[in-house]
């Protein structure tokens, strides 16, 4: 299952943090902070950036908790606003022009070397990846929220503004592109000898 | 090669967005089509095994305080967000400085948290390595910490480290085993013998890597199973399918001597056969699993050398005849008496049992 699990549940943290429960804050920081910073650096390719970007995103939260409970998705809010502050940090007049935006961007994804991987041997490892890092950049924006920050597509949609069938179309187009890119891997077929018991 | 629908079921499947009956309709896809389970078990498992990020606990508590700190500090400077739409957030960033200034300022608030925070090192353990074995002439059965089922034949020994479920699941074999691997595509399974490393892309196999033998077989009953010869990491991995038995031909130094000049062992030791289809308890490889030993045509003395093990008794032959008979046979029950009193019903020879010692003439 993608959705992570442990994740605090949203809706009791709302409450919490709207009656300035700080424990409550840090739960919702501790779990998000690290994936939005990613986010945000995937947009913005610096890590001081970011950094910035996402201070600014809980600064904001924290100091207007009283409306929180005002946010249907605080997920996706926090992403949105990660995506908006992002953008806005690239250029003023991005804002105008959100989903567009990503087809000029360069998609920066996590650098996948994880040891963990060695037994999807490193040829293949690097195929993937290669694949990936491919894709044309919505495209790639699509798969890494759903991948790397375990989004729904509804989520995904609502982060960038696009209907679920449309992240759907492209979660397609990137599996059809690693299996492109991986189809020699795949055409190794044993030889086949039948032998008789005598 | 993979087409749409299938691309979409699988996208939708790893992000968690499949109805009971599209998993229903990949599991299907999956299974008519192995070249495309592989694809999957291959997508897969990039997929599930995220990037580890360590986090410093103690940095992420002070960078949450300075958040706070900097939040109600500039309490006069708050815009109203009756809505909380963040498309009116201001372009103001918070400047580094900032950052730094208010850091000072929750230095004191910090002070009480570092000494509550701070962890001491845990000394790091040596990971221990537990091990099973069969002893000659006994089988036994375990379960590793995942719950996959493992038969081990006689004289056979099974190792694995103590943090086996932590990322790829790996134990090292040497002798006979059969696996009942539990499905984790998040965990590969791996079986490391002297030459051959099996990596487990499905579930139920049987594994023979006796170190006196000059070949390793791998037998597959269900699922998938990718070998890499050791030796030769660069070349093509082989992929099995159920009912297939791979042999492989371990290269001493003299098949590598002679592999210079023509030997084709030395440039294909893997050899594949699809075994008739039976019943598992009927498959002559896997038949030790359920307490049989099917003696399936060879000659006596290559069955020798699985009744020393089955029995933990030495067998010789003064008797070249009898060496070679060829015999059909299935051991159950019977005591090494019965089973050579039944095989002289087919050819007339003489034994002596003497201990564990038994002589054929």
């Amino acid at each position: 299952m993608n959705h992570s699990t442990n994740e605090p549940s949203l809706e009791c943290l709302k409450e919490k943090i709207a009656s300035g429960d700080q424990k409550a804050f840090r739960e919702l920081f501790m779990a998000y902070c690290a994936r939005l910073t990613q986010f945000a650096f995937s947009i913005v390719k610096s890590r001081d950036a970011a950094r910035e970007i996402i201070d600014e995103v809980f600064i904001k939260l924290w100091r207007n908790k009283i409306n929180i409970e005002n946010i249907r998705n605080l997920k996706v809010y926090l992403y949105t606003a990660a995506k908006n502050t992002a953008l806005n940090y690239l250029s003023v007049n991005a804002r105008n022009n959100i989903t567009q935006s990503f087809d000029l961007l360069s998609v920066q994804l996590i650098d996948d070397q994880s040891p963990e991987r060695k037994m999807i041997n490193s040829e293949i490892l690097n195929k993937i990846n290669a694949a990936i890092d491919n894709l044309p950049p919505r495209c790639k924006m699509v798969f890494k929220l759903v991948r790397e920050d375990g989004l729904s597509y509804k989520e995904v949609g609502e982060i960038l503004n696009i209907s679920p069938k449309t992240v759907d179309a492209q979660m397609v187009i990137a599996v059809k592109q690693v299996s492109e890119k991986v189809k020699s891997e795949l055409d190794i077929f044993p030889v086949r000898k039948i032998q008789k018991n005598i | 090669m993979i087409n749409d629908r299938f691309a979409q079921l699988i996208a939708r499947h790893l992000s968690g967005e499949t109805s009971e009956e599209e998993a229903k309709e990949l599991e299907l896809f999956l299974k008519e089509d192995p070249q495309a389970h592989y694809f999957y078990e291959i997508f897969s498992g990039y997929w599930s095994v995220g990037p580890q990020k360590t986090v410093n606990e103690l940095q992420e508590e002070i960078h949450f305080q300075q958040i706070i700190a900097i939040a109600e500090k500039e309490k006069t400077d708050s815009i109203a967000y009756p809505e909380m739409n963040p498309e009116r957030n201001s372009n103001k960033l918070i400047t580094l400085k900032r950052l730094l200034v208010a850091a000072v300022l929750a230095g004191i608030i910090l002070a009480s948290y570092f000494f509550i925070f701070q962890r001491k090192n845990s000394p790091v353990k040596e990971i221990a390595v537990n091990e099973i074995e069969a002893k000659r002439g006994a089988r036994s059965f375990m379960r590793l910490p995942d719950g996959t089922q493992v038969w081990l034949n006689s004289d056979s020994k099974l190792e694995y480290k103590e943090n086996f479920n932590d990322n790829i699941r790996e134990v090292t074999l040497t002798g006979e085993a059969y696996f009942d691997v539990v499905k984790d595509a998040a965990h590969p399974f791996v079986v490391h013998t002297s030459d051959i490393d099996i990596r487990v892309l499905g579930t139920a196999f049987n594994v023979k890597s006796y170190p006196k033998e000059s070949s390793i077989e791998a037998t597959l009953i269900h699922g998938l199973i990718e070998v890499t010869n050791k030796k030769r990491p660069s070349s093509p991995k082989v992929i099995l399918h159920p009912h297939e038995k791979l042999v492989f031909q371990k290269e001493d130094d003299r098949q590598v001597g002679i592999a210079a000049g023509q030997s084709s062992l030395a440039k294909k030791p893997f050899s594949i056969a699809a075994l008739p289809k039976k019943s598992d308890t009927a498959i002559v490889e896997t038949s030790w699993v359920y307490n049989k030993l099917i003696l399936d045509g060879e000659t006596f003395k290559e069955i020798a050398l699985k009744m020393e093990r089955w029995y933990n008794v030495r067998i010789s032959f003064k008797n070249e005849k009898a060496a070679n008979l060829r015999i059909r046979y299935l051991i159950e029950n019977e005591t090494i008496e019965e089973a050579l009193k039944a095989i002289q019903e087919i050819e007339k020879f003489k034994y002596t049992i003497n201990g564990n010692e038994i002589e054929i003439f």
